[in-house]
């Protein structure tokens, strides 16, 4: 069936598919030719498609930076829900070629709910079920909130007008590009050093003024574009502080970038679930409604209400009596969006990347940094009294075999890394079969064995080989508690115990000396996954069937003949024990959050001296804040996985990440930060309705 | 749920006294007799002190250190089966009082409490999640 399109957008295009999923009867009358035009009710950002194809043919290719709000789809074109995702792909046309569209595709969608509802559609009604939620205080609120705004209005009126009058219609992220790493390195490294100034402890601000860097004056800065400055500059805007007062500084066009990325490298697709709670809201600062209430009330929108009460009996009974629940990718980084328009997160950040950071004679800080506009690159300064870094991981932590052989091949398809991307490998391997051998046993081990499962249901002759450095017959054991293991696999929900989110573990932590807690956190720490009936069927499976083995010892050398890789291993005593011919490595070993990779936190860490904690990253208060970068009143704080080893554990998290941003807007606050308020009571709730009501914090 | 014993404490005395109240109230008022309801909170209260320790010790077993909202649920009931019983025999309890009437009273505070602790509460006192339920 081909259908001559007038849709201007994929918007239009997936309109007229759920136009004619609507219409089963004429659609299978084939041979129609409609003229539709659309007015596009959706979003569409990025590089711009213009024309979509659907079909049943299998998965041909993968990225087309589309968007479509609503459900069914994310920013990739992936569709997010059901098990459809595989059977239809989307491919990348011109203008004015035509839009196939074939029955099983339309049968899918049809299957999947794909109809993609506005998005203002779909906020009313998650609004109503907040609202009628919350139905018990309501009317206590109703005058307090009322006199609430009178009080903000009395207090900020210029910066609440400015920002009313700012565009708040879709999209609000048009024009907003990101950037690469290395190109801001490579533009730093063609800039001349830096003046003499920046070598001293104390930069004077007179001495900015005279040097030819153009200067950014604002009160609160972040460093890095990722999920921590969004998580603090979310906390901060809902806190009282103006878009206008923040800063962010950071290479990737939307927070979730470098997530999503490592997700996708790893396996997990949109419409794939994350290891993480339906509490963890990075877009919501409260953590309620979660992502499993705002999941099941999509779902008895939908007349499923089984599934709802599915979703729900999840999160009344995990983790004793079901498995946890987790919310699927795609939603969350809509759910991202959605914040990130509503905090003016566009209107702070800025495309760049930070050199240094030095303290002023004045009490601020100043930060420079390659900045690109999207023409040019620059090299500026900001100035600020308040900083905020969590630059996170700098890549795929690479173990030396790997380094060594890809130094002597220059091998990159053979050997790769989980946190690469490496789709080839399950191409291959399910064209040709073959044998892997799997570095790891984290999630992301996991994802990737379930991917060859995956792939061995196309090939019967895929292999694994699972190299492990010791066995684990059983799980650690701390008090009365211990962690399950199944099959050398530690099972765990999470990265780290529940509790040590906010509970009896981090309260532990917390009140731990320093040799206390490095013990705790050696026993609670570790590589884990989560308990899921499906994978300990798949490896238990794979156990008896042979085609997944478990190896105990250690790769000692890595070498190439033939086509095939000789992966020499080394057994529990460190002799040689076995050398292994495979078709692929692929190591899930883990990202590299060192301080050592960083140059930034590297000159950080030699100009100030700063102490690094006994996990050899940045050592933070209670307040997250770095105590050595005291400058007068200026404060500098830390978070995520830069911090890791402190007293929180899970600081790598979304629930971490939101945990550090309200520590440190509270410190604010107890100092006196400007527009900073403590977030309590009904302050907090009349926030909170605003969030629901979509409104400007 | 991931309390500490000092937050379920907290938890326990700040609901109980302030959504509970309320709804014991109303209770009072449709039962016409506001000290029975009253009274029964007292103990439900009290009592739940000790419940709240006997929870955290078989918290302890968990690895997860969580408390599900099912065992919440399931530990309310056995309270309340507990106060019934040992309710003809505790001062300031009417004889009067059918257990229909303190099945209704009992469970609409339990329910009330707990869709407020899975919630709201967080919107209201946003820390609350973040320190194991203590508010202190």
């Amino acid at each position: 069936m081909h259908i001559k399109r007038a849709a201007r957008s994929v918007g239009g295009a997936l309109a007229l598919a759920a136009a004619l999923i609507g219409q089963p009867a004429a659609a299978q009358r084939g041979g129609a030719k409609l003229e539709c035009s659309f007015d596009q009710p959706y979003l569409c950002v990025g590089r711009y498609v213009e024309v979509v194809d659907f079909n049943g043919r299998g998965l041909i290719g993968r990225v087309y930076g589309i968007t479509v709000a609503g459900e069914g789809f994310n920013l990739d074109g992936h569709f997010i829900r059901g098990s459809a995702r595989d059977q239809i792909t989307i491919l990348e046309q011109r203008t004015g070629e035509a839009v196939t569209l074939d029955l099983a595709s339309l049968a899918a969608l049809r299957d999947m709910g794909a109809t993609p509802p506005p998005p203002a559609a779909q906020d009313a009604s998650l609004d109503l079920l907040l609202l009628i939620s919350a139905a018990l205080l309501l009317v206590l609120v109703a005058v307090l909130l009322r006199q609430e705004r009178t009080r903000e209005a009395r207090a900020q009126p210029a910066a609440r007008d400015e920002e009313a009058l700012r565009p708040v219609n879709w999209p609000t992220d048009s024009g907003v590009h990101s950037v690469s790493q290395a190109d801001a390195l490579a533009f730093l490294d063609r800039e001349p050093p830096l003046p003499a100034v920046f070598s001293e402890a104390h930069v004077p601000a007179a001495a900015l003024c005279e040097t030819t860097l153009p200067i950014d004056d604002v009160t609160y800065l972040a460093i890095g574009g990722g999920m921590g400055s969004f998580a603090w500059a979310d906390c901060l805007r809902v806190s009282g502080v103006a878009a206008a007062q923040i800063m962010v500084i950071g290479t990737t066009a939307h927070p979730y970038d470098v997530y999503r990325r490592l997700c996708h490298a790893s396996q997990v697709s949109d419409d794939d679930r994350l290891r993480s709670d339906s509490g963890a809201t990075p877009d919501n600062l409260w953590g309620w409604p979660g992502y499993a209430l705002r999941e099941a009330w999509r779902e008895l929108q939908r007349g499923k209400a089984g599934a709802a009460l599915a979703l729900l009996w999840r999160v009344f009974a995990e983790t004793a009596l079901a498995e946890p629940y987790t919310p699927r990718a795609g939603d969350v980084f809509r759910a991202i969006d959605r914040e990130a328009w509503r905090i003016n997160w566009y209107a702070m950040r800025r495309a760049g990347l930070v050199q240094c950071l030095r303290k002023t004679d004045d009490g601020r800080y100043a930060a420079v940094y390659a900045c690109y506009d999207g023409e040019v690159w620059s090299r500026r300064v900001a100035l600020a009294r308040y900083v905020h870094i969590a630059t996170g991981c700098a890549g795929p932590r690479l173990l030396p075999e790997l380094l060594d052989y890809r130094a002597r091949t220059g091998d990159l398809v053979h050997a790769v890394h989980a946190y690469e991307d490496h789709d080839h490998v399950y191409a291959r391997l399910a064209e040709r079969g073959g044998t892997v051998l799997l570095r790891g046993r984290g999630i992301t081990a996991a994802t990737v064995l379930e991917k060859l499962a995956a792939a061995r249901a196309h090939n019967p002759n895929v292999c694994v080989l699972h190299l492990m450095r010791t066995p684990l017959p059983d799980g650690v054991r701390v008090g009365r508690a211990a962690r399950p293991v199944l099959h050398h696999w530690t099972l765990q929900p999470y990265n780290w115990p529940k509790s040590s989110f906010g509970g009896t573990w981090q309260a532990r932590l917390e009140r731990a000396s320093t040799a206390e807690r490095r013990c705790l956190l050696s026993a609670l720490s570790g590589v884990t996954t989560p308990p899921r009936r499906a994978f300990a069927h798949l490896v238990t499976r794979g156990l008896r069937e042979g085609w997944y083995q478990v190896y105990m010892g250690t790769l000692a050398h890595l070498d190439s003949e033939n086509g095939m890789l000789l992966a020499g291993v080394r057994d529990l005593q460190g002799e040689p024990a076995a050398l292994f011919a495979v078709d692929y490595l692929i190591d899930a070993t883990g990202l590299d959050t060192e301080v050592s990779s960083s140059a930034l936190l590297n000159d950080l860490v030699r100009h100030y001296a700063l102490a690094l904690n006994a996990s050899g990253r940045l050592d933070v208060t209670g307040d997250f804040e770095l105590t050595p970068m005291r400058n007068d009143g200026g404060r500098v704080f830390a978070a995520g996985a830069i911090t890791a080893g402190g007293f929180y554990a899970p600081v790598d998290s979304f629930f971490g990440l939101q945990f550090a941003a309200q520590r440190s807007a509270d410190a604010l606050a107890r100092l006196g930060a400007p527009d900073v308020r403590r977030l309590d009571g009904w302050r907090s709730f009349s926030q909170w309705l605003r969030w629901a009501r979509g409104e400007q914090p | 749920m991931t309390m500490t014993l000092y937050g379920r404490w907290q938890t326990r005395l700040l609901l109980l006294w302030t959504a509970g109240l309320l709804v014991t109230l109303v209770y009072g008022l449709i039962y016409r007799n506001v000290g029975t309801p009253l009274t029964l909170l007292l103990y439900v209260t009290l009592f739940g002190f000790a419940w709240d320790a006997l929870y955290h010790y078989l918290q302890g077993f968990r690895w997860e250190g969580d408390w599900p909202p099912l065992f919440q649920f399931v530990g309310g009931l056995a309270e309340g089966l507990l106060v019934w019983a040992l309710a003809g025999s505790l001062p300031g309890v009417s004889p009067a009082l059918t257990l229909g009437q303190f099945a209704a009273h009992y469970l609409t505070v339990l329910l009330v409490i707990l869709a407020l602790m899975l919630g709201p509460v967080k919107v209201v006192f946003p820390r609350w999640r973040y320190r194991g339920g203590q508010w202190f």
